[in-house]
């Protein structure tokens, strides 16, 4: 809570307004205390030093901008420095006019590259530009000073590129018309470049919520989107989109700067920062960026860790070792993974002696878990290749990890290493003997995998008839009780991934181990409405949201009929020999006319089976089989029965059986409509005109 | 939603201002080898699966696309398909996932419906099939679970047990002409009714317990295809769609037409017509345009057209039942997912 509210942004905000109207000696320790919580909030840095300046605080002033200045790149800031140096050099002649320039100078280093430094280039040009030039000589160093300055502006991505561009175009021309055009097609390029680069790096940067509080990552999406955003922009820099090599650097470490001081308690950003510097090259500034991490998130093991890797990787051992100490903390906080850390870093570093010597310390630590153990005894084992340790290890922690099922099963992993299967048969026995049922069953687990590989049959087969027997009772299990034996047999039968059987097979057995799953379902619940109809505990236990907010209706098939679809073989549902009243008259019809017609369609079906047969006829309107067997034996033109229905089962595929039956009945409703109204003399249009004829 | 309905129980038109519906990113999420033909979110919203022509589903998984659509993800591409099942042998029409557990299944035109385990990681195949006599074109999961309803070319929807896979039919339907397909079949919140949009152009209100039929509106659509139906969340209204281009949403009390939602034209493709997650939004397809548009629910209004970013105009549309998020399937093949900008 209390870490939580350190952070607010809203109640620091109405704190920095309210600090606008105190004066300054009241205002003062408001900033400190803002500040040392956003410790890289330029806005408030400038609003605190503003509010020295008014009163002509100078020493107070240059303090706060020695503080504040290199950890926040915010151009605003910055020119409240250059402001603040100009006043005060303002007076001071030739000798504060050089303080000025390089002043300037010193600020254009480090926000020069910003994509709103343009003011700060044009303020930078026109005070060179005002400088006093009492002779010739000075004069042309003065105009080489304002070029410089230009050219390095106008290859900057700036807001104001163009109006640099112009005014650059401007003075070249001013200075000597003949000069200007090669100058100017020269740096024309260049300064398209950088224009390009600006329209680009734009879309990025407005994207960037630059008055953003600089507070730990949390999940709201906001936070996320400027994660994402940030991360965008330093790919972009990181592509080097000017295609300049010796600025490209630094205008990915001034992004990073940057970033930091929004995101500055996201640890990937600093791993990130400090990796990009020792990839590039420049370890001691690598170095530097982790220092400032551990400063901004004391607590980030993962910094720790990170550092520590990068000083053991370039053999500066000692700075490792106290950066694992200061992870181990003191011993009432430290973790058994800090031991377990450690212990291998001093392996690698300080030899066999010293990691030994370090575990017989840390065995004594309250944080001490059979983790540290089983690390230690690993380490022994396949580093130092001194099995006999190893074992003396894991014998030793068997005295307190007794009860630790995992403690077990590493032990018996490490025995079945040494391929001492006596052993790990009284490791298991002593450990089932002790611990209780529901802890066991990882345990049983792997002693019947161990006896499939190591035991015979008959070890085999009695293993797993003692697990079933002691984990009957147990939820887990509670399933494999009901599972068959031929499960048991195709987990004794399959090595690795080869199977005793197909992967139908197995498909098959999921089927019915679902099935049994919803046979017990089932049972549950008739017990349950049989029993006490109040209480809802086992619907709403498995049905989670639906069945916790809202009553379920279940539909009552008591009141519905039957559909009996005269399933296919080879599917799951048994006939039903109920008939229902939809398919009844069609079958009737086809027993009627079927017999004559079914050979030639039955060869044609691959599938073939009075069943496909059937399905035809059944989607063949029962109104339009009626007409055609109905129809009267006249003499002249007319459509025999046997040919129509010979082309429409002709064209019909097995697999497009239904494609075929709707448009029988969309023809029916274009073709013959009249006569089949006539016949089921149900056709609301009947009355109609019959009236009219009458 | 409540507070939709008693504004348009009341029969008056809202003065209150039009909700703006917020900016959306989408992306391109896969492709089928044949047209996309329909979606499904899980009703906890974590996984979708697609349904296409080429026989194929896929199912995602939405924490993945999210993954996915973040512009830098350190492990490179992600691929926010986690399983593809082939089983059918005829494009699939429609599909639904389970209530509770990792099941989901698929309607067919080769006549089945066909159910997948996607926890299992290897099956491709389905694990149980249920052999249908016609065109499955619409598939909905009763909320217990236990039982699924089918709309097929059959003009009464088939109800099955999904233990015995015992089928079940209304005992007493109203009486339903030659056109009476039914395109589309969904169950209410509480499995206490659902409904059914048939070619015929009728919505048909049937009671879940007894699967009578409760309330036919017949002409919904005029004597266009209806193609969509669905509840809202407190089952007083129903939404439908239709191939005379419009959106209708109707009270089911009364079988009122209480909104019209207008100005999307769809006449060729099985279009749906669906709610936003708060309901407060219906989204719909215009096929001339090649656009999604989006209604304010309660005012009727249209708030947004956007172009689909499909080459043709999408087949379905489906939105998320928890966040605001959306999918589009194409007739281009592709699948598109879209998320609200934050």
């Amino acid at each position: 809570m209390s870490a939580v509210d350190k952070y607010n942004v809203e109640s620091a905000e109405i704190l920095a307004n309210s600090a606008l109207h105190l004066p300054i000696t009241q205002a003062a320790p408001i900033y400190e205390q803002l500040l040392s919580i956003f410790p890289t909030a330029a806005k408030y840095w400038r609003q605190y030093v503003e509010a020295q300046m008014v009163v002509n605080n100078d020493d107070a002033t240059k303090q706060i901008f020695s503080r504040c200045l290199l950890n926040c790149l915010h151009v605003p800031l910055w020119r409240c420095y250059i402001r603040f140096i100009r006043k005060a050099n303002d007076k001071k002649g030739v000798e504060g006019q050089e303080e000025t320039r390089k002043a300037f100078d010193f600020m254009l280093s480090y926000v020069g590259a910003d994509i709103a430094s343009g003011p700060v280039w044009m303020e930078y040009i026109a005070f060179l530009k005002s400088l006093p030039a009492t002779n010739t000589q000075e004069e042309s160093q003065r105009m080489t000073a304002v070029r410089k300055a230009y050219q390095k502006a106008i290859v900057t991505p700036t807001h104001h590129i163009e109006q640099l561009w112009r005014d650059y175009e401007n003075f070249e021309n001013s200075v000597s018309r003949q000069l200007a055009k090669g100058l100017l097609s020269e740096y024309q390029p260049k300064y398209t470049s950088a224009r390009a680069v600006y329209r680009e790096l734009k879309k990025y940067v407005d994207e960037i919520d630059w008055n953003m509080l600089a507070v730990p990552p949390t999940d709201s999406c906001k936070d996320q989107m400027q994660w994402v955003a940030w991360k965008r922009l330093l790919a972009f820099e990181k592509g080097n989109p000017q295609r300049i090599d010796s600025a490209s650097n630094k205008r990915i470490i001034f992004s990073y700067e940057q970033c930091l001081m929004y995101l500055y308690h996201y640890p990937d950003i600093w791993y990130d920062y400090a990796t990009w510097h020792a990839k590039s090259g420049s370890m001691d500034a690598a170095v530097k960026v982790f220092q400032r991490a551990l400063k901004a998130l004391p607590d980030s093991e993962m910094l720790k860790y990170a550092y520590a890797e990068l000083e053991e990787s370039r053999g500066a051992i000692p700075s490792a070792k106290k950066l694992y100490e200061s992870i181990l903390g003191d011993a009432a906080q430290t973790t058994a993974l800090a031991h377990i850390q450690f212990i291998r870093f001093l392996r690698r570093n300080e030899g066999v002696e010293a990691a030994r010597k370090y575990f017989l310390d840390a065995r004594k630590s309250p944080s001490c878990t059979y983790h540290v153990y089983v690390a230690y005894a690993l380490m022994a084992f396949c580093l130092d290749k001194d099995p006999k340790v190893a074992h003396n290890v894991f014998e030793a922690g068997m005295k307190h990890f007794m009860h630790e099922p995992l403690y077990i099963l590493e032990y018996a992993d490490f025995l079945s290493c040494l391929n001492d299967d006596r052993n790990i048969r009284a490791l298991f026995e002593r450990a089932l003997s002790s611990l209780p049922q529901e802890e066991s069953i990882e345990i049983w687990k792997r002693f019947t995998q161990f006896e499939r590989t190591y035991g015979d049959l008959a070890t085999m087969l009695k293993v797993e008839q003692r697990r079933k027997e002691a984990l009957s009772g147990t939820s887990e299990e509670g399933d494999s009780a009901l599972e068959t034996s031929l499960q048991d047999l195709i987990s004794r039968y399959s090595f690795k991934d080869l199977w005793p059987c197909s992967s139908k097979d197995l498909d098959h057995l999921s089927r019915q181990e679902w099935l049994a799953k919803n046979i017990g379902k089932k049972v549950e619940k008739s017990a349950l409405s049989d029993g006490s109809a109040a209480t809802d505990k086992s619907s709403s236990a498995a049905t989670g949201i639906s069945a916790a907010s809202l009553k379920v209706l279940r539909p009552d098939t008591s009141q519905m009929v039957i559909y009996d679809p005269k399933q296919h073989q080879g599917t799951a549902v048994p006939a039903n020999t109920t008939a229902s009243n939809l398919s009844n008259p069609v079958a009737s019809v086809v027993g009627a006319v079927s017999n004559p017609l079914l050979n030639p369609s039955v060869s044609m079906l691959d599938s073939g089976s009075a069943n496909t047969f059937d399905e035809v006829l059944k989607a063949t309107p029962p109104a339009l089989i009626a007409f055609l067997t109905s129809l009267p034996a006249v003499e002249g033109p007319t459509p025999n029965v046997d040919i129509v229905l010979s082309i429409c089962l002709q064209s019909d595929l097995p697999t497009g059986q239904t494609k075929k039956s709707t448009n029988l009945t969309s023809q029916r409703t274009t073709g013959p409509a009249p006569s089949t109204s006539d016949l089921s003399g149900s056709s609301k249009s009947h009355p109609i005109p019959r009236r009219q004829l009458g | 939603m409540v507070n939709v309905c008693r504004e348009t129980s009341a029969g008056q038109d809202t003065k209150g201002s039009t909700k703006s519906f917020p900016k959306h990113e989408t992306r391109h999420l896969s492709e089928h080898k044949n047209i996309a033909r329909c979606a499904r979110f899980s009703p906890d919203g974590m996984f979708v699966a697609t349904g296409s022509a080429d026989t194929s589903i896929k199912l995602f998984e939405i924490s993945k696309i999210k993954q996915m659509m973040l512009p830098d993800s350190k492990d490179g591409p992600v691929r926010p398909v986690i399983r593809t099942f082939y089983d059918h042998e005829q494009p699939i029409n429609d599909l639904d996932f389970h209530p509770q557990s990792t099941v989901l299944i698929s309607g067919a035109k080769d006549n089945t419906i066909k159910f997948f385990d996607f926890s299992k990681a290897t099956a491709k195949r389905a694990f149980r099939v249920i052999q249908d006599t016609h065109n499955v074109r619409s598939v909905a999961f009763h909320p217990s679970g236990d039982f699924l309803i089918a709309g097929t070319d059959h003009p009464v929807a088939h109800l099955y047990d999904v233990n015995t896979f015992q089928c079940y039919l209304s005992a007493n339907p109203p009486e339903i002409g030659v056109n009476g397909a039914i395109n589309q079949v969904r169950y209410s919140s509480t499995g206490g009714m659902y409904v059914t949009a048939s070619k015929d152009g009728a919505i048909r209100l049937w009671d879940g317990v007894s699967a009578s039929c409760v309330r036919s509106i017949v002409g919904a659509h005029r004597t266009a295809e209806a193609t969509s139906a669905c509840f809202t969340k407190d089952q007083r209204f129903v939404l439908s769609c239709g191939k005379d281009s419009t959106v209708k949403l109707w009270e089911i009390g009364t079988g009122r037409l209480v909104k019209q939602y207008l100005g999307a034209t769809h006449t060729q493709l099985r279009c749906q017509a669906v709610f936003s997650d708060t309901e407060e939004f219906v989204l719909s397809i215009d096929e001339s345009s090649n656009e999604i548009v989006i209604w304010d629910a309660l005012t009727g209004e249209k708030v947004a057209k956007w172009p689909s970013n499909h080459i043709g105009s999408p087949r379905w549309i489906e939105h998320s039942p928890t966040e605001p998020a959306f999918i589009s399937c194409g007739t281009d093949r592709s699948v598109r997912f879209w998320k609200e900008i934050l």
